[in-house]
């Protein structure tokens, strides 16, 4: 059966403060809105906030019924009945999806309202102008966006297929390419791990290809990816650019990330342009994912029969590539619009209903440790598997989308979950 | 009379809102200025800082061990390791002297022994810095944590000669980029002739291109720092 296209509505040019309308048809299931860069300032500069990365994201969005479904100045605090949950800031690129969220969810069992909707085109350094709290020229009323807005149409509501492209950064070990990827026997184990994996969340693998960074780039991060958020120009959203386009997932493959806290980058071993990413748009600088090598050739001996997943020293052992099928397919659920279920400090969750939550104060043996507790602790708890698979009440450590891998590491992926990736334009 | 209020409402004046940005769910790694090594954070370890969080129990820097070796896509950044402080490196020890862990989960206890620092710490730094048989994930992490145990003067000493004979090209490129960043005025000059030799030894253009794009960040880093 062929995949029910996605409508791509080309918006062109927009100012910040535009009021931009679309045509949303019956039977849409999903509705994107990305706004691509062509000129804004790198940061905004609150008196109560401090620099930040100037993320982009419509200001307000509102349907065809007139309910305004995104509106940046009168935030929910992301309980599972907002309909949109915003809340990835990424540089160059804002991207929306609506269903993101339980009320998302809900409005598109419903059927989202037939007609014209409007949003307006808006950054972070816009909405800093409209604020009280914007320090003075910390804002800008003069950035352009590319605007586009893609629809996707009501497809059947079980199964899907997404297919991906591995784009190989690797000169030095181990060495990939894409020649050599095909007859690759661990990176062949890794794509049947990572079909399993996407299974449980109702996802079959579509067509893979597998394609060369260009060479410059290779090279430039052939030591690794430096992680800089602060700027357009870092190595992460350049390396993204260079992405094929196409109705895909594109999962760039690389030897090791860098942060300037040294230690924080050492311990990354995946990462995402945004969530959600800007599905089907590319180039631009979120249009990937990427996924260190390191671990694909790591552990053989226990590739056997099943996913062996558990890496804990005292378990039975794991499979390298397993392991990286895993972190793929976690940075691609980021990549389709999921959020960690349980963020590492244990305050903040997804919005949606049916994910298992592990909140700090309640699943911790000594919740005076968590970023939540009053007094605030000097450091953070954060949340492991042990106490988050510990009772209804405490658990998630289970899902695809905890923040941590290791022992007892499972993959699971809730209805919802599943509903929320179906609805991305990249699957079919 | 009209008070102020009703005239500011009369005249459609109203305040603008204040602004909340989102809650950052996932913190990114934010680039920082490069970390100054002194006296105090090189000996650490040796020092009651050292200690960590005192309110911290046993089980909890054991948790929190396991957390940062676990992690996919948050990293624990100096201030995490320190706090779990020196009850960790045990631990830490025993992941890195355990070839069967996997190499994202030795660089990571590479990074915490660094960040916990002190002269053991030094020690373990450069043996993995050094080693050609570490893999190249565990050895760059070394390499990018040596400058929270070693000063500009040692990094010069203990990584040219990693810059200038480690047996793979990104190792080298490593070393490289932590030269420029930590100890541009003493290193670049080194980092510099690295890059013109490696290209010189080169017959193929295609390849000299490949070297210099491998240094890029390097150099852009030394051209950045050194401008007058």
């Amino acid at each position: 059966m062929a995949a029910a296209p996605v409508t791509v509505l080309a918006l062109g040019t927009r100012k910040v403060g535009a009021e931009v309308s679309f045509d949303v048809p019956a039977g849409t299931e999903s509705v994107t809105i990305v706004e691509q860069m062509i000129s804004a300032p790198a940061t905004a500069t609150f008196t109560d906030g401090g620099v930040l990365t100037n993320g982009a994201a419509p200001r307000t969005l509102t349907t065809a019924s007139g309910a305004v479904i995104l509106d940046q100045f009168a935030k929910p605090d992301y309980s599972v009945d907002v309909a949109l949950d915003f809340s990835d800031q990424a540089p160059g690129t804002g991207v929306i999806v609506l269903p993101n969220s339980t009320g998302g969810l809900a409005l598109v069992s419903a059927g989202l309202a037939v007609g014209t909707w409007r949003f307006i085109v808006s950054d972070l350094a816009y909405l800093c102008t409209l604020a009280s709290n914007c320090a003075k020229n910390g804002g800008s009323k003069t950035s352009t966006y590319d605007v586009s807005v893609l629809l996707k149409p009501k497809a059947p509501a079980a199964g899907g297929k997404l297919d991906l492209t591995f784009n190989f950064t690797s000169s030095s070990s181990p060495r990939l390419s894409a020649a050599s990827a095909l007859g690759d026997p661990d990176m062949q184990r890794m794509l049947a791990s990572l079909d399993t994996m996407m299974a449980r969340g109702g996802l079959s693998l579509g067509t893979v290809r597998f394609v060369d960074v260009p060479a410059a780039m290779a090279a430039r991060v052939a030591s690794g990816v430096r992680l800089k958020d602060a700027t357009v120009c870092g190595d992460l959203g350049q390396l993204f650019t260079t992405a094929p386009a196409g109705r895909q997932v594109n999962v760039f493959m690389v030897s090791s990330f860098i942060a300037s806290d040294q230690p924080s980058g050492t311990s990354i071993v995946g990462i995402d342009g945004s969530v959600p990413g800007p599905a089907t748009i590319s180039p631009s600088l979120q249009s990937g994912v990427a996924v260190s090598t390191v671990a694909l050739r790591e552990g053989a001996n226990h590739c056997g029969a099943t996913l062996a997943l558990n890496c804990d020293p005292s378990g039975p052992g794991c499979c390298g590539a397993d392991v990286t099928a895993y972190v793929v397919a976690h940075e691609v659920g980021h990549f389709l619009g999921l959020f960690h279920v349980t963020e590492q400090y244990g305050t903040m969750f997804d919005s949606l209903a049916d994910t298992p939550t592990c909140p700090c104060k309640s699943c911790t043996a000594t919740p005076s440790t968590c970023d939540d507790w009053v007094p605030a602790p000097k450091t953070s708890h954060t949340m492991g598997f042990d106490e988050c698979q510990a009772s209804a009440a405490c658990a998630g450590g289970d899902n695809l989308m905890f923040w941590i891998y290791g022992a007892g590491v499972v993959g699971d992926v809730t209805a919802e979950q599943q509903r929320v990736m179906h609805a991305n334009p990249a699957v079919y | 009379m009209l008070t102020l209020p009703v005239l500011l409402v009369s005249f459609g004046v109203v305040a603008a809102p204040v602004y909340t940005p989102p809650r950052t769910r996932r913190p990114r790694p934010v680039e920082q200025p490069a970390t100054a090594v002194t006296a105090a954070t090189r000996d650490l370890a040796t020092s009651a800082a050292a200690l960590g969080d005192p309110s911290l129990s046993d089980a909890e820097v054991q948790a929190r061990v396991r957390n940062y070796l676990s992690s996919i896509d948050v990293g624990a950044s100096v201030a995490d390791w320190r706090a779990v402080g020196v009850r960790a490196l045990p631990l830490l020890q025993q992941v890195l002297d355990n070839r069967e862990e996997l190499s994202s989960r030795r660089a990571g206890a590479i990074a915490g022994v660094a960040a916990v620092g002190g002269a053991r710490a030094r020690t373990l730094v450069l043996q993995v810095a050094e080693s050609e048989r570490e893999p190249f994930f565990v050895r760059a992490a070394a390499l990018r944590c040596a400058p929270l145990v070693l000063d500009a003067a040692e990094l010069v000493r203990e990584l040219v000669p990693v810059l200038e004979s480690a047996n793979e090209p990104a190792t080298r490129a490593a070393a490289a980029e932590v030269l420029a960043r930590h100890a541009p005025a003493a290193a670049c000059g080194a980092v510099r002739s690295a890059v013109e030799r490696e290209a010189a030894a080169s017959p193929r253009a295609e390849e000299r291109d490949d070297i210099r794009a491998r240094f890029a960040r390097s150099i852009e880093q030394c051209d950045a720092a050194l401008a007058p």
